[in-house]
């Protein structure tokens, strides 16, 4: 046991002697401890975030794991184009933001507020695709839970093919079909399905171009029940209920039919009934994550408010700081989404 | 009171602390219990004893000075009780998964039983197809308790479904339990060492069986027994018998029976309220559904019913969620296709044209197919076959 | 006071500002304490909260276990109406007491009271999250409210609020009952767990951050007492588990109200990955729930034993043991929903592990007691307590370590009355305990010491009747939640429920008692148990900066240095501490 001499030299003295900087809380003897406090109370927020996200990502690998068809399936209702804008987009954002929080270390207070605002744009920018892609999937019903065509409790009035009889719809088709030139993907384009005849039920009705324009993609529902139609027999144009977006040109097509052309009528029925569960993880785990930019975006805001007033400079910088680094879990989450949700193989 | 008195004197043979051991896994599952019991013992009037030793020992008295012995830390001590205990929970670990383990492998010659689980009840079918009735309880308020029969030293293994929440087969006479989760086949085997034994009037007593997962209201009353058969000519005896209704009893009856085995724990035949509509004069109503419309109802399937008819009623057994009756929550009754066949709706419906006012015709009077029995009067209109490939 | 201001001594007065002003009283009016960001102000708001939702959840209990007192039903006219009445009670019971009242009870009252003052600081890292957490825990109880009352509601007026009525699923939420079967409140209970869940990491990441950067220079990790190094090792739970619950509550939420098919095999879900889940967070949970009541019992032992704790730093990496390898047996919940043998064998094999830290804490602690001088006050009382109850509900939980003999064990009474010993046996004993022991300390008066020990002894009389027999029930099959006593088991049922309404009124007892205390207590010294942790050395109760003079950090073990002058002054430092302080010679450093 050792006896050395100490008297409290610890913190937190009743009376101040030192001088007490307007920022530092009564309760922290220096601004060390205090951005110590905070830089290690934020990480371990992180830590809570990324935890919380875990969930999640360990639904998607158990049912992606049990049900791979579904994901290979349902993931070609989503556009990659979008998906790859909008990473670029957070990349971008989260450089200009690591930027600011150099400005801010350094006291330039112009630059800082510039790229705060910049990030801010970022944001905004990416909520705004977000939006569009949405939008998209609200217009083929596609929404999570029971308003999917593909869940068995699905009692909307929508017929399977009362979506598509409104022509085009305008987003994903451009870039989807830029890029299917563009990369040589040998499937089918939206410019060709737009003219094809949409099912044989329904009569002719301009066709969109994703998949669940084809009435063989009519998914099971319990209270009306449909028989599924094998596209291939039924429907006069085979092409047009090939996705968009697959696998790599050739893959596997002579020795897997199932890898290349995967449709709906393609999939076991106990996976058909399973459809809806990828949208449900599609939106609960980008929905959340949006959740996310926006508070983010919040905080962006709050921060820029107070650069612009000066706070910020090279004694002070923690919130610019803390902010930053929340950010960057939002790209990094991000990072995750995309390849696990647009780009399945 | 003898409320203490009848903790401690357990029937013939259990003991104060485990039920009877009526399979092969149940003797190695009590010897381990024993076991820990006993290690528990040990530790515990171990530490208890020290303790309270301590506390009188080394009491303070007042008047004298506290004398408490300086910091302590003995390494050798920390060992003593790190080491020894992670051994004896290593041994359990390994007996427990030993045990676990012949619970778990079945051997290859197993008679295997497929039981469901709903709301509230247990039902079982056997290899032929068969799914026996519950026997009909002497007081007609009490639920019937279904019996899975089987016969004594024969491995049999259960196949476990749901048709609605997870339910767990729970039998402690044979230490053996396991969910029965919807969506997946849960499947267990045992092999009961002893026969049941028989009550005064002739009856078997069965081993009890407890519904282990909490599943709603009447979570407590899924009850069952499992009737071991002292050998298989017996059990067969019993099966052949059980297997047949339609020489034994009238579709009214064989209504009832289904309703006590499936329904009742939700309709009412008296008139009382409770999960869904009485079945009293059901048949002929004409009540108003959930949506705001009423009879006459036309179906999607292409009748029509003016009135809660034979069509309207199989539609409710197969196609529950199709029309809810006024005041009452959708989404509580699941599809019964598959699980009833035409015959056992027609029986249901003829049960309910029995219990109704609305129903003034004759009921048939004899079984279906007893000797020289005759059919039932006014054929009902055939239902059109099942057309949902769900 | 008599001779405290020679140079060197603490200054036991109150502030130098405001002689005799302290924390209570420095500041009045209702937004002084609604917008306070003083810890042990938001410690007290927190014991309003938690100990309501305490008798609430209590209340629940009594009528379950009056349901149970014979057979049929006995609350209710019929046996529907009984069974719903019996299944939304021991719901409530169990929600109410696990969300609201064990997980913060001991972190949130007396955690946020006294971890501050035991690292000599002025207040936690983030005095501002600490009361956003405040509000977060009342904001997740109004849910819970919100549930009661529309059961209530529909009980007596048929009327159905949103969201359902009640609760009926039981604390577990299982699917597909929960997400579609059940017609109760699952949206705004599970809604309510969900911010609860918030309210805990953010105490969790506090404390963390707390510990980890208020520590004084001179107090290193194994100074600590060990009150911090539970309440640290449950903020590291808390952290790690807790948002994973949030985002399964949040499935929960979305699977129940619009049907997104990810645990209702009806949609292509899976039930038992919800069980997978929920059970990564609750049972780490029980941790949460202990670990910190562990830390109480370490200190109440060494400070009435007048020894120094013996092998701290067995007990302090047991508590870390404890927190890291909970998070590995989750799986042992689940031994009868069809998963694999593998996963079977190696979670029976894991929850064994768990057994030998918890085992090394009971004998350090009763080691601690040889040769001590034991001064049998009331929190004393409820260590011993804690101890028997603790050992029984340890022990026992060897019989659902052991594989073959859980499958037995499984959702029978054995496994209630397992818990129970551990959740409230060993957790309640402790929380009760602490609360007697800092008592003097959050309000500066004195409990009526004889009424405090007869509650204590009655509690635990009728805590053991009301439980133990459930052991022997549930050995015998007894399954859990059955709201009707199957025949053979309704003797065992008639003595657990006798036993319950004793614990009732012992716990009325102890809350009367300290009402009372509150009345016409005498007011407390600043240190009336010896204790030589840092909180005694300011006045009861502290400042509003919790202390007037910076205190010395010692051992917090260093009972020495403290002798007993009188029920009115104390325990005061003996000379020698004081001629230690004035020399600058105090000792510090390694607490074993």
């Amino acid at each position: 046991m050792s006896t050395l001499s100490h008297t409290a030299d610890h913190a937190h003295h009743g009376d101040q002697n030192h001088d007490h900087p307007p920022f530092l809380a009564h309760h922290f003897d220096t601004p060390e401890q205090q951005y110590a406090s905070s830089k290690l109370g934020m990480w371990v927020f992180l830590g809570t975030e990324l935890l919380m996200f875990g969930g999640l990502f360990c639904a998607y690998a158990v049912y992606r794991h049990n049900h791979p068809e579904v994901f290979e399936y349902a993931h070609t209702y989503l556009n990659k184009w979008w998906g790859a804008i909008n990473t670029v987009i957070l990349l971008v954002s989260s450089f200009t933001m690591a930027w600011a929080v150099r400005c801010s270390q350094l006291g330039h207070r112009t630059g800082l507020c510039v790229l705060l605002a910049l990030t801010l744009l970022g944001g905004a920018g990416f909520m705004g695709i977000k939006a569009i892609e949405y939008s998209d999937k609200w217009k083929h019903h596609l929404f999570p839970g029971r308003a999917n065509l593909f869940n068995r409790e699905y009692t909307g009035d929508h017929k399977p093919d009362e979506h598509h009889a409104h022509g085009d719809h305008p987003s994903p088709a451009a870039p989807a079909a830029a890029a299917a030139h563009a990369t040589g993907d040998n499937h089918a384009t939206g410019d060709g399905h737009a003219a094809a005849p949409a099912d044989p039920h329904a009569g002719s009705a301009s066709h969109a171009v994703l998949p669940p324009a084809s009435a063989s993609a009519a998914p099971a529902r319990a209270l009306n029940p449909v028989v599924f139609v094998d596209p291939h027999a039924g429907a006069s144009d085979a092409a047009k209920i090939v996705p968009t977006s697959n696998g790599p040109a050739g893959l596997a097509q002579g020795t897997s039919p199932k890898r290349g052309h995967l449709t709906f009528a393609d999939l076991a029925t106990r996976d058909q009934v399973r459809v809806n569960t990828f949208f449900s993880i599609y939106f609960i785990m980008t929905g959340l994550h949006g959740l996310h930019v926006l508070v983010g975006m919040g905080l962006i805001a709050w921060v820029l408010i107070k650069s612009a007033a000066g706070i910020f400079g090279p004694t002070y910088y923690t919130p610019v700081d803390l902010v930053g680094l929340y950010w960057h879990l939002v790209d990094l989450i991000w990072i995750f989404l995309f390849p696990l949700l647009y780009l399945i193989h | 009171m003898n409320m203490f008195a009848s903790i401690l004197s357990q029937s013939r043979n259990t003991t104060f602390w485990m039920p009877e051991q009526a399979s092969t896994v149940a003797g190695e599952v009590d010897w381990l219990f024993y076991f820990i019991l006993y290690i528990c013992y040990f530790f515990f009037f171990l530490i208890v004893v020290l303790m309270l030793g301590f506390v009188i020992k080394y009491r303070k008295r007042p008047g004298v000075p506290d004398h408490a012995a300086p910091a302590g830390h003995s390494t050798a001590l920390e060992m003593l009780w790190t080491i020894p205990p992670t051994l004896i929970v290593l041994f359990i670990a390994y007996k427990g998964i030993r045990g676990y383990m012949d619970m778990a492998v079945a051997p290859p010659n197993c008679y295997e039983i497929t039981v469901k689980g709903q709301m509230w009840s247990w039902s079982f079918t056997y290899p032929n197809g068969a799914t026996p009735a519950a026997p009909t309880p002497e007081n007609p308020n009490d639920v019937a308790i279904p019996e899975l029969h089987i016969w004594k030293d024969q491995p049999i293994r259960l196949v476990l479904e749901s048709t609605d929440v997870i339910h767990s087969f729970y039998i402690p006479a044979f230490r053996l339990k396991k969910d029965a989760v919807p969506g997946r086949f849960n499947k267990f085997w045992f092999q009961a060492t002893r026969a049941s034994p028989k009550d005064d009037k002739g009856n078997y007593i069965g081993f009890p069986v407890y519904c282990a997962e909490y599943c709603g209201t009447s979570h407590s009353e899924m009850l069952a027994k499992v009737i071991v058969h002292p050998t298989r000519e017996d059990f067969e005896l019993w099966l052949a018998d059980a297997s047949k209704w339609e020489d034994k009893m009238t579709y009214q009856e064989r209504g009832a029976q289904l309703w006590s085995m499936y329904c009742r724990s939700c309709h009412s035949v008296d008139g009382s309220a409770n999960t869904g509509p009485t079945w009293k004069n059901l048949y002929g109503s004409k009540h108003s559904f959930a949506d705001g419309s009423g009879f006459p109802y036309q179906s999607t399937e292409g009748w029509t019913a003016d009135f809660a008819d034979e069509n309207y009623i199989r539609e409710s057994i197969y196609y529950p969620q199709r029309k809810i009756v006024a005041g009452y929550p959708a989404g509580q009754m699941n599809s019964f296709l598959g699980q009833l066949t035409e015959e056992d709706v027609k029986a249901i419906t003829w049960y309910m044209k029995s219990i109704s006012a609305n129903y003034t015709g004759a009921l048939p009077s004899a079984p279906p197919q007893a000797p020289g029995g005759q059919p039932a009067p006014g054929e009902q209109p055939q239902p059109p076959p099942p057309g949902d490939s769900q | 006071m008599s001779a405290i201001s020679t140079p060197g001594q603490l200054d036991l007065t109150g502030t130098p500002h405001a002689p005799g002003s302290n924390y209570l009283n420095h500041t009045r009016g209702f937004l002084s304490w609604a917008l306070t960001l003083d810890h042990k102000r938001i410690g007290l708001m927190y014991m309003v909260f938690v100990l309501s939702a305490f008798f609430l959840g209590g209340i629940f209990a009594m009528l379950l276990r009056t349901e149970l007192i014979a057979r049929g039903p006995t609350l209710m006219a019929t046996k529907t109406e009984a069974w719903n009445l019996y299944n939304h009670m021991f719901s409530l019971h169990g929600a109410v007491m696990v969300f609201l009242f064990i997980i913060p009870a001991v972190p949130a009252i007396l955690g946020n009271f006294v971890l501050p003052m035991q690292l000599g600081a002025k207040d936690v890292a983030f005095p501002r999250l600490n009361l956003l957490s405040f509000y977060i825990y009342v904001l997740g109880g109004l849910f819970f409210v919100y549930v009661l009352l529309s059961g209530v509601i529909y009980a007596y007026t048929g009327y159905q609020m949103p969201g359902g009525f009640g609760l009926d699923t039981g604390w577990t939420f299982y699917t597909p009952y929960s997400s579609s079967k059940s017609m109760s409140g699952v949206i705004p209970a599970t809604f309510g767990a969900f911010i609860l869940g918030f309210s805990s990491i953010l105490t969790g990441v506090n404390f963390l951050a707390s510990i980890h950067t208020l520590r004084p220079k001179n107090m290193g990790w194994f100074d600590m007492p060990l009150f911090l190094w539970g309440l640290y090792a449950t903020s590291v739970i808390q952290i790690l588990a807790t948002p994973v619950l949030a985002i399964t509550l949040l499935l929960l939420i979305v699977e129940r109200w619009i049907g997104v098919g990810i645990f209702d095999p009806n949609l292509g879900g899976d039930p038992v990955l919800f069980q997978h889940f929920f059970w990564f967070y609750s049972h780490p949970a029980v941790y949460i729930m202990i670990l910190p009541a562990m830390g109480v019992i370490s200190e109440i032992i060494a400070t009435f034993s007048r020894r120094h704790i013996f092998g701290y730093t067995f007990i302090a990496y047991s508590s870390l043991a404890i927190a890291l390898l909970g998070f590995l047996v989750w799986g042992h919940h689940m031994f009868t929903s069809g998963q694999s043998a593998l996963a079977n064998v190696l979670f029976s094999l894991i929850t064994f592990s768990v057994a030998i830290p918890s085992a090394i804490k009971v004998f350090n602690w009763v080691t601690t007691m040889y040769k001590g001088s034991i001064h049998l006050e009331t929190p004393m009382l409820y260590a011993i307590g804690f101890i028997w109850m603790f050992s029984i509900g340890g022990l026992t939980g060897l019989f659902l370590a052991a594989l073959s003999v859980d499958i037995h064990f499984q959702d029978t009474y054995f496994v209630v009355a397992h818990f129970h010993y551990v959740m409230v046996g060993s957790m309640l004993f402790a929380f009760i305990g602490g609360m007697n022991y800092w008592f003097p300390k959050m309000f500066g008066k004195m409990y009526n010491e004889k009424v405090a020990m007869f509650a204590a002894i009655l509690l635990f009389i009728g805590f053991n009747l009301t439980f133990f027999i459930q052991f022997v029930a549930g050995a015998h099959g007894a399954p859990r939640r059955y709201a009707e006593v199957p025949v053979q088991f309704v003797s065992h049922h008639f003595w657990s429920t006798i036993g319950a309404y004793v614990m009732g009124v012992s716990l009325l007892i102890i809350l009367l008692n300290w009402l009372a205390a509150l009345w016409n207590g005498r007011p407390a010294p600043a240190n009336p148990w010896g204790s030589n942790t840092l909180e005694w050395q300011t006045p009861s109760p502290p400042p509003h900066d919790n202390f007037p003079t910076s205190p010395v950090v010692t051992d917090p073990y260093d009972m020495d240095r403290w002798r007993f002058v009188s029920d009115e002054e104390g325990w005061v430092l003996t000379d020698e501490a004081k001629a230690a302080i004035a020399a600058g010679t105090a000792k510090v450093g390694k607490a074993h």
